[in-house]
């Protein structure tokens, strides 16, 4: 297959006899680049090469004007703002600013007057557009009126101040050529220009088309096909038509018939989502390299380019090369993130700690844990070091003067006063990062990148005396960052081209696959992203969506002249907004192609995926059950050395795979950082001050004034209570403080109560926060063992004649601790709090020979309701009868635990699952999809 | 069609809504004087739009073709030649050319969902808004709500918010007196704050913004105080009438109802007050009211004794009465009024956080339009936003809030007044999204505004629509058979009749006609005999499982049945129960990405690499390579070895990463986290499942965190924490047309059909779909606040807000029984129903209808042939199933497909290697200076080439100026300057391309009359031989090209050297 570009090189070659006297210009530099090749491959004899440039470079080239640096542009643009009278943050104009210039150089591309354009609309011309009723202007209308007239004023002082730079708007260095062409070409020695490729010019373009063409001076090569010029509708042929009527003779040469009469072969493909795209991308190139088409004859055009790293993924091992011909924007390295994350911790620092000093742990741990800063640390292991620190003292904000581990990126943890400040740590960062072994070139380039940019800035803040606040500096260096682009390496001429569609412009491929071809991608959507209202943008003839979307449809049809086997990929997934189905030029293929050209084929196919339920956790497979063998057995009977607890003899009641996972694989939680009071933190405290409260009273019959004594301590108890378990400073805001304050209220309360209680009998402590244990045997399958019971009590008492065991609860309450049925007390879950108070009193009853005693619960949240104890058949009291049959119970339940037959199993009872901590082995984590 | 330019089409399920729109829309379209580019079509989903854009499509293809027409075209052809006056001629001429303009000016064919077009709306205005112009749209609120109520919590203690942590306190108090967990009070605030995201709550907001913190601060203890004061006055009465009573020789057991009569009603308030045991039951009430205190039969004189005291025991009921309204109120008020209180500083809190992302919630379109937009003239909007209207369309209207269609109803008013019209399609009873703002009684008060008393401009709006107004009725339902379509008929027609209520109006259209000349159809009505829960769940899944047995029999796929449940947990447990018992499933739960095993064992790894010390994770992977990837059922000896591997946390894990080796997979974690996300899950599914074809699980898993790492960054723990968040929600997409039983809840369901339907209704009670109300209190200390939010609770009917109560829990019915309606619309041949009989419904003592079981039982007994004893009722026959004819497009599957290493390379740039900027390498030094260099024509260009140079940051103002001095000096030289004055032929970096198939470039060559000169630069040291040779070389090369007289010079630029060569 011929490319537009070897036969342009051909037509060149034998029409001209020195191409150094040429100036050929392309829309795009990637044509730039293929050209030379194809001159290249076309050429016998030495030659000199035509200068080839890109418009925009040509424009450049050919006026020695230089194009402004955007970032200095926008500075320059919001000085400008200023002196008009704008009050916008830099942070608020940017967006906008960005918009204006993108309308400035509109203005000048399509060389449009600029003072009408901002004067026709003023307030009288407003009321007469707006209001049909003749009413006055709303203030909301007169608000953008006001805006509007600054705008004149500002196109004005930034060209001059650009000027003044030596620099221009690209815009503006399109128009000055375009009028004063003939001044300008007189400095440079070409005989001839030849435009190549080109459709839909700008008003300058055509401006300066026209003029060279005239004084022939210039040569036009269209690439168009009579398809989409034939049918005054289709919007491809738009402007040439509209050329060919004005000012171009009507036979130019690459006129062709391909996609009339060409034999086409078109899949039309449907995959639901992003992935699933390129992977079938990926199948199509496997498929073709296969049947043996050549690497180099192969292109994906990728119209969302975020599509990129999916496709190199989805790649056959078969493939040795690809030649990537768009950049990877920073936005989507590592780096990107490193710097974002090192900006939140200062901004979470401010939000949180207003003193800026220390900085919270999230923050911290997620930068040890990014590659770049691990390189930071000659000693690895410091990273660990910190890290457990960090969890071990619960130290939610963290002072890097506390912690030396950390000094590798102290340089990272100072307050940022100013933008200054965040500008040198970041140069202190490139400087740190760039001179490490472990950096590859491609994260070099990455820091080169970012060090520019970074300099830039720093050079430019300082120029305009700007200071953009940390948040601004950040918004500033974000969209920098994202609009940089690293560029892959690769052979031109090796490999299968991946490229955006604008990259496509001039290049042919004979087997072309596009992703992404859906609307709102495959035209971009139509947005109005301009601050010039529709209606005047077309009265002065600057660009619309309507020419847009020509353009895109242009580059979309003149791909397919040329290639023989097409692959159209669409997303079946809608956007969020419901926005985006299958490009139109799919529709539009659909449609009309066959009816014209009968020799294309069109297939249209969905692609589905196997689903496949076995691989779902729900699957029998993902049973866990486990057998008793040897070691577990012998695990066990340590474990019944050491003692059973009431919360494990609850465990293996309620989930027995649960009492495996805690007490025989030894299994815990993961450690973290407490940041609030968690509940048990809080049950903990709780605890811990009544057991210090009423240690110097025990074996003592308590006082009223003894336990006014307490109420007066209590706020000093409860707040060392809880920095025992929370590093120091995190009680003093939020969630915390408050948690502190209802702990102090609720002791006191509890106190007032029992102030109350000693004066109705005589209250003695006889035990607090301590453990009893008891002996008991149990047999199963001829197995017999003997098991310690232990139970910590966390308080006996005597009450008037009985003894008392009380259990603290902060959790939730429960109306009633009632025992009627032992049976049910084997299984129920919802008994645990039953079998906790008999467990206590079975221990306590072995150690004292009680034979009646009370057992029973104080919930904190019901302290106006008082003790709770147990009824066992309605009985109050726990008597031997009850204890007996709780003996029973025991040994039952722990046959099962003894029995080498009985393994452990899962519950039924999936409600359990969603607070396990084993939740995630058993893949029981979640059973509620949303509506 | 005949229509009004305001016309409303009120529909039914299966009544041809779709095919109204298209012919509404391509009536506009098709008649000569107005283009397509003026008519908006709005839908509601996100697959409504496209379908009516493919139907549209497909119907003008169809007309423009010469082929015959099918059955809906044709009249598709008939209805639209009527509307217009057209021949079939001319009308399939038209519909060539509308064709083709359609497909050629696609943008302005406007058929979109509402976000899209209200999104267009702000986009426009961002800026007069004061938004960030490139603002994102955000779908969720909760994540950032959840931040804001943080942050809010966060100021408790600090110095400057005394007030606000005072608030906070006595919040958290209030909550230990409520006997509530006290530590979930963020959460309460969170749920309160919910009700910001909520457009009815605007209006009440409105009015407490006033309200300073103080002041409800000072209510809240007032109330408190006022409380505690009539909770100790209730005690004393009902001790009071306690003492009476045991004085009198009485217990509770002699009264009526024992405990729960009257007297246990004073005795349980001695010792707890609380709104449960205020709220007297009916044995209570039939003591005061009916006189009935003992029983009959009493025989032993205590009646006597009771009707002594009675007069005394109502006096002490009445007083106690005198206080439950306030109690009940007072404690409802206290329990969000903290919460409430602090509303507007969430808010404050929530568009600063949206600011600084620049974030715009999608539920803030609504909101932004109103607050401005809505009051402009539509000629304005039009022009800013560069699209005009004249023919609107809306479907689904029933939907619409009343914002939304606040919002759009400025333009359909402009419209009207210029010829143009507008179209609105709903059904009220399909109305079940109120709990996301729909507005019913928008709906069915068309043409009415509500609200509209409020303005002046809504009263002109109301007039002008009712001036346009028209109703069309759409009588057929060309979905169901007819047996199924008469059972509804008099199914609802009864239902709506139960109650006095707005039901009545929006039901009255509910009789259909089935499509003509069909026949057909088969409803099936079973109670299952009562048990308790547990194996009532039990049962129907056995049930099911048997009736799809039985459908399979007849004739019918997997994929024709769809079992609709009331929510996902019950829908979960159906579709395990079916898988276990092998029959293929698709249900919201099994469609989760997070349910698969494999992406399971990726998340582990993800796990590991952002907390290694996670013994669990550990152990979760273990366990998922063993059961997933090598599919085995692991021992117990497994299970003690992986035990241990996790036991060792000395060494790095080095045990369990041996595990993991041992077993044919290495986990490199540097070579992992140096990766960007998306290359990272590559890496791991390339590692750990290597044998795996494509499972839609982990390409949507990849899909997910693509879209993750696009939208927020590649962080891991990050991604970790945002996957826990979003797994519930993320799905793979099925293909439609996988066999499998569809599992939905009614929800999922709407707007689908299938060939049946059957629906659980054993659990299905009728629950609150609201959980708070907004109101105004009248009464004494309430007063002092504008508006309250109230928990919706029965106890209100007892106080001053029984009004609202009532209005909400009459919605609340019309919600279920659309929600029923939508459910048993959905079938086409056949219906089946699972029932329950309740024991109420058993005795056939319903008074209120509290379940879909007792609906159904009622209706049977009123209505139809019921019989004591029987379970199942039968309508219609059991005949095969109908296949239509399926124009689905070919699929192909994707069996598998390759992850494979190409990490591709980057090319340098300028710099192959980053160095310090002040301390520029030589060699970069040389790069930048030959870039420069090659700008430069004349010795004119050198300033302003350095100039730009130094403003994008390549140097600093220094070194730009010592650049350009020393070039000027350099160049400037008598040696050179001749080739840097302006008019000689230059070029730079020319290209000379050698037969040898080589390119040479040259840094400056000067083509002047009668000699050719080329120059080097050089910034490096003088090397003599080298550089000498590479540019003879140069000059060998020119002379080819046929120079005779050719000049060499090498310019050193560091030492400033000008070296001719020979
Ligand atoms: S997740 Fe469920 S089954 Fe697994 S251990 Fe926990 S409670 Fe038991």
């Amino acid at each position: 297959m011929k490319t537009f570009l070897d036969e342009l090189a051909d037509d060149l070659i034998t029409r001209h006899e020195n191409l150094g006297d040429l100036c050929v210009v392309f829309q795009n530099r990637r044509a730039c680049l293929f050209f030379k090749l194809a001159l290249q491959r076309t050429l016998a004899q030495s030659s000199w090469m035509p200068d080839v440039y890109a418009i925009e470079d040509f424009n450049q080239a050919v006026s020695g004007i230089h194009e402004a640096d955007p970032m200095l542009a926008l500075f320059e643009l919001y000085a400008c703002y200023g002196d008009a009278g704008g009050n916008d943050s830099f942070e608020l104009f940017a967006p906008w600013g960005e918009m204006l210039l993108k309308d400035f150089n509109d203005i000048d591309h399509d060389l449009a007057d600029a003072p009408s354009l901002f004067g026709s609309l003023d307030k009288a011309k407003a009321m007469e557009r707006w209001n049909p009723g003749g009413e006055d202007v709303t203030p909301f209308q007169d608000q953008f009126i006001n805006f509007w007239s600054l705008l004149a004023a500002m196109y004005e002082s930034l060209q001059r101040k650009l000027q003044d730079k030596h620099q221009s708007l690209a815009g503006r260095i399109a128009r000055e050529v375009a009028e004063n062409i003939d001044e300008y070409l007189a400095r440079h020695s070409w005989k001839k220009i030849i435009f190549a490729g080109f459709n839909a010019l700008t008003a300058a373009e055509e401006k300066l088309f026209k003029k060279l063409v005239k004084d022939k001076r210039a040569e036009i090569f269209w690439d168009t096909d009579e398809y989409y010029l034939n049918h005054e509708l289709q919007e491809a042929g738009h402007s040439i038509r509209r050329y060919a009527k004005a000012w171009i003779p009507s036979d130019w040469k690459f006129r062709s018939e391909r996609l009339i009469k060409d034999s086409k072969n078109v899949d039309i493909i449907g995959a639901a989502k992003k992935a699933v795209q390129a992977k079938v991308a990926g199948n199509i190139i496997r498929e073709w390299l296969e049947e043996g088409k050549s690497p180099i004859s192969i292109a994906v055009v990728l119209a969302d380019e975020s599509l990129l790293l999916p496709l190199l993924y989805s790649m056959p091992e078969s493939v040795k090369s690809v030649n990537i011909s768009m950049g990877l924007s920073l936005r989507s390295t590592p780096l990107y993130d490193l710097i974002m994350n090192i900006f939140q911790m200062h901004a979470s620092s401010e939000e949180r700690n207003r003193s800026g000093q220390s900085y919270y742990y999230l923050d911290i741990l997620r930068l040890l844990a990014h590659p770049f800063i691990q390189n930071l640390f000659k000693d690895r292991s410091l990273i660990r070091a910190c890290k457990s620190k960090i969890l071990k003292e619960n130290i939610v904000f963290l002072d890097p003067d506390n912690l030396e581990e950390l000094e590798p990126i102290r340089f990272l943890l100072f307050q940022w006063k100013n933008t200054d400040h965040s500008i040198s740590t970041f140069k202190e960062l490139v400087q740190k990062l760039s001179v490490g072994a472990d950096m590859s070139v491609f994260e070099l380039e990455m820091l080169t990148e970012f060090g520019n940019i970074v300099n830039r800035l720093k050079m430019l803040t300082s120029a305009y005396k700007l200071d953009l606040g940390v948040k601004g500096f950040q918004n500033l260096l974000t969209g920098a960052l994202s609009a940089t682009r690293l560029s892959f390496s690769g052979e031109p001429l090796e490999g299968i081209q991946i490229m955006g569609v604008l990259e496509t412009r001039s290049l042919d491929f004979e087997n072309l696959i596009v992703v992404s071809a859906n609307e709102n991608i495959l035209p971009s959507a139509k947005v109005n992203h301009s601050l010039i209202p529709f209606d005047i943008r077309k009265g002065f003839g600057l660009s619309t969506y309507l020419d847009k979307d020509a353009i895109y449809a242009y580059n979309f049809y003149r791909l397919l002249q040329r290639a023989v086997s097409i692959r159209l990929i669409y997303d079946t997934e809608p956007n969020e907004l419901g926005e985006g189905e299958q490009s139109r030029f799919i529709t539009q293929l659909l449609h009309e192609w066959p009816a014209i050209n009968p020799n294309v084929r069109l297939n249209q196919r969905l692609v589905t995926l196997p689903a496949e339920s076995a691989s779902s956790p729900a699957h029998p497979r993902y049973v866990i059950n486990v057998n008793k063998d040897e070691a577990i057995l012998a695990t066990l009977d340590r474990y019944f050395e050491k003692g059973v607890s009431p919360s494990a003899l609850n465990k293996f009641i309620t989930c027995s795979l649960q009492f495996y996972f805690r007490y025989v694989a030894n299994l815990f939680p993961p450690d973290e950082v407490e940041e609030t009071i968690e509940p048990d933190i809080f049950g903990n405290a709780v605890h811990a001050v009544l057991a210090e409260l009423y240690e110097p009273y025990r074996g003592q019959t308590l006082s009223a004034g003894a336990i006014d004594t307490m109420i007066e301590k209590v706020e000093k108890c409860v707040l060392k209570a809880f920095t025992h378990q929370l590093h120091e400073g995190s009680l003093d805001f939020g969630k915390n403080r408050l948690l502190v304050d209802v702990g102090v209220n609720i002791i006191k309360d509890f106190l007032h109560n029992e102030k109350e209680r000693v004066q109705t009998a005589p209250v003695s402590v006889l035990e607090l926060e301590k453990t009893f244990s008891r002996l008991i045997t149990v047999s199963a399958n001829g197995r017999e063992k003997n098991i310690h019971l232990n139970g910590k009590l966390d308080r006996v008492e005597k009450f008037g004649d009985l003894i008392r065991i009380v259990d603290y609860k902060t959790g939730q309450p429960k109306d009633n601790l009632n025992v009627d049925d032992f049976k049910k007390l084997e299984t129920v879950q919802d008994q645990s709090m039953e079998r906790q108070v008999l467990f206590y009193a079975y221990v306590l009853a072995g150690e004292m020979q009680l034979a009646a005693m009370e057992s029973g619960v104080y919930f904190f949240r019901e302290i106006r309701k008082g003790f709770r104890p147990l009824i066992v058949s309605k009985n109050t009291r726990v008597e031997l009868g009850a204890l007996m049959e709780f003996e029973n119970l025991l040994k039952s339940v722990l046959g099962k635990l003894v029995d080498p037959e009985t393994p452990f199993e899962q519950t039924a009872d999936r409600a359990l699952c969603q607070r396990c901590d084993y939740a995630r082995i058993c893949m029981r984590d979640q059973v509620s999809p949303e509506i | 069609m005949t229509t009004g330019a305001f016309t409303v089409y009120r529909s039914s399920a299966g009544s041809g809504k779709t095919y109204t729109l298209v012919r509404h829309y391509l009536k506009h379209a098709l008649s000569s004087e107005q283009p397509f580019h003026t008519i908006l079509a709005i839908t509601f989903t996100n697959k409504a739009a496209s379908e009516m854009k493919q139907r549209i499509i497909d119907a003008l293809q169809a007309f423009a073709g010469h082929m015959k027409l099918d059955a809906a075209n044709e009249s598709l052809c008939r209805d639209l030649c009527g509307d217009l006056q057209l021949s079939e001629a001319e009308l399939r001429h038209r519909s060539a050319h509308l064709l083709k303009m359609i497909l050629h000016r696609y943008s302005d064919f406007h058929v979109r969902t509402i976000d899209s077009f209200l999104h267009k709306i702000v986009r426009t205005f961002a800026r007069d808004l004061g938004l960030n112009v490139n603002f994102q749209i955000e779908l969720e609120s909760d994540p950032m709500l959840a931040e804001a109520v943080d942050r809010l919590i966060y100021r408790a203690g600090q110095p400057e918010s005394s007030t606000l942590t005072a608030l906070l306190v006595d919040f958290v108090l209030s909550k230990t007196e409520d006997e509530k967990s006290w530590n979930t009070f963020d959460r309460d605030i969170f749920k309160v704050a919910q009700t910001l995201m909520d457009e009815d709550s605007f209006h009440y907001l409105e009015k407490l913004r006033d309200i300073s913190l103080d002041a409800f601060v000072a209510t809240g203890r007032d109330l408190r105080r006022l409380k505690n004061q009539s909770e100790k006055t209730i005690t004393e009465w009902a001790h009071k009438a306690c003492v009476l009573i045991a004085e009198s020789g009485l217990t509770v057991d002699h009264f009526q109802q024992k405990s729960k009569g009257i007297a246990g009603f004073f005795e349980k308030l001695t010792s707890d007050v609380s709104v449960k045991n205020l709220q007297p039951n009916s044995y209570v009430l039939d003591a005061i009211y009916e006189d009935r205190w003992y029983s009959a039969n009493s025989k032993d004189g205590r009646g006597r004794v009771i009707d002594r005291i009675k007069p005394e025991l109502i006096a002490c009921y009445e007083q106690i009465r005198k206080h439950v309204s306030f109690y009940i109120l007072a404690e409802a008020v206290l329990q969000n009024l903290y919460a409430t209180a602090v509303l507007h500083e969430i808010n404050d809190i929530l568009e600063a956080l949206k600011k600084e992302t620049a974030a715009v919630l999608i539920s803030d379109f609504n909101k932004h339009i109103a607050s401005v937009v809505r009051d402009e003239p539509a000629p304005f909007i039009y022009e800013r936003v560069g699209e005009k209207f004249l023919h609107y369309m809306i479907d689904e209207f029933q939907d619409t809030s009343a914002m939304q269609w606040l919002n759009i109803l400025p333009l359909v008013e402009n419209a009207l007044a210029n010829g143009g019209t507008a179209l609105l399609v709903g059904d009220g009873k399909q109305a079940i999204y109120r709990w996301r703002g729909g507005d019913l009684e928008q709906f069915s008060r068309l043409p009415e505004i509500p609200g509209s008393e409020m303005s002046d401009r809504l009263v002109e709006t109301e007039a002008a629509l009712k001036q346009h107004y028209q109703e069309e009725p759409l009588k057929y339902n060309y979905r169901s058979l007819p047996e199924i379509v008469s059972f509804n008929n008099r199914f609802f027609e009864w239902l709506a009749h139960f109650k006095e209520t707005e039901l009545q109006k929006i039901y009255h259209d509910i009789r259909q006609l089935p499509k003509n000349g069909s026949s057909g159809g088969y409803i099936h009505i079973e109670f299952l005999p009562r048990a308790d829960e547990t194996t009532i769940e039990d049962r129907i899944n056995e049930k099911l499982l048997e009736t799809i047995r039985m459908l399979e029999k007849d004739g019918y796929a997997w994929k024709d049945m769809a079992i609709l449940t009331r929510n996902n947990e019950r829908g979960s447990a159906i579709a395990r129960f079916l898988m276990s018992r092998d029959i293929h499933v698709v249900s919201a739960e099994s469609l989760l990405i997070d349910q698969s095993a494999e992406v399971r064992i990726i998340l582990a790894v993800m796990r590991y690499l952002n907390d290694a010390l996670d013994d669990v994770n550990c152990m979760a992977l273990m366990n998922g390579i063993l059961t997933g990837a090598l599919g085995r059922t692991p021992t117990s000896e497994d299970r003690r070895i992986m035990a241990e591997a996790i036991q060792d946390k000395k060494h790095d894990r080095r045990q369990f990463l041996s595990w993991l080796e041992e077993r044919g997979f290495v986990l490199d974690e540097s070579r992992l986290l140096s990766q960007p996300l998306y290359e990272m899950a590559e890496d791991i599914v390339r590692t750990f499942l290597p044998s795996l074809t494509a499972s839609p699980f982990v390409i949507y898993f990849l899909d997910s965190v693509l879209n993750y790492s696009i939208k927020y960054d590649n962080t891991l723990m990050n991604f970790l924490k945002w996957w826990d968040i979003q797994k519930n929600k993320l799905s793979i997409v099925s293909p439609d047309e996988t066999d499998a039983v569809r599992v939905s809840t009614v929800h999922k369901a709407k707007g689908l059909e299938f060939p049946v339907v059957i629906i659980d209704e054993t659990g299905w009670q009728f629950k609150k779909t609201r959980d708070y109300i907004w109101t105004e209190l009248r009464s004494k200390p309430f007063r002092t606040l504008p508006a309250v939010l109230l928990k919706s609770h029965s106890s209100l009917e007892e106080t001053e807000c029984k009004k609202t109560y009532e209005e909400e829990s009459d919605k609340n019915f019309i919600d279920q029984a659309n929600l029923l309606y939508v459910a048993m619309t959905r079938a086409k041949e056949r219906l089946y129903l699972f029932s329950v009989l309740t024991k109420k419904a058993a005795e056939n003592k319903i008074t209120e209808l509290k379940s879909v079981n007792d609906v159904i039982a009622s209706f049977l007994r009123q209505s139809m042939n019921w019989e004591e004893g029987k379970m199942t009722y039968a309508f219609g026959d059991t005949a095969q199933p109908l296949r239509n004819k399926m124009d689905e497009r070919p699929s192909v599957a994707l069996e598998n497909y390759a992850t494979s290493p190409q990490r591709p390379k980057l090319r340098t740039k300028r710099h192959s290697c980053f160095q310090p900027y002040d301390d520029l390498s030589r060699r970069e030094w040389g790069k930048l200076v030959h870039a420069a260099l090659a700008q430069i024509r004349t010795l004119d260009d050198i300033v302003p080439v350095l100039s730009a140079e130094e403003s994008e940051g390549w140097l600093d103002s220094k070194q730009s100026r010592d650049l350009s001095e020393k070039l000027l000096r350099l160049l400037g030289h008598k040696m050179v300057k001749p080739y840097f004055e302006p008019g000689v032929r230059v070029r730079t970096e020319a290209e000379v391309f050698l037969d040898s198939k080589e390119l040479l470039r040259m840094d400056r060559v000067v083509i002047l009359d009668h000699e050719i000169v080329v120059i080097d630069y050089k910034t490096g040291e003088e090397e003599g031989e080298e550089h000498t040779a590479q540019i003879q070389r140069y000059g060998r090369a020119l002379e080819k090209l046929g120079y005779p007289v050719i000049k060499k010079i090498l310019v050193y630029i560091e030492d400033e050297k000008i070296v001719p060569v020979a």
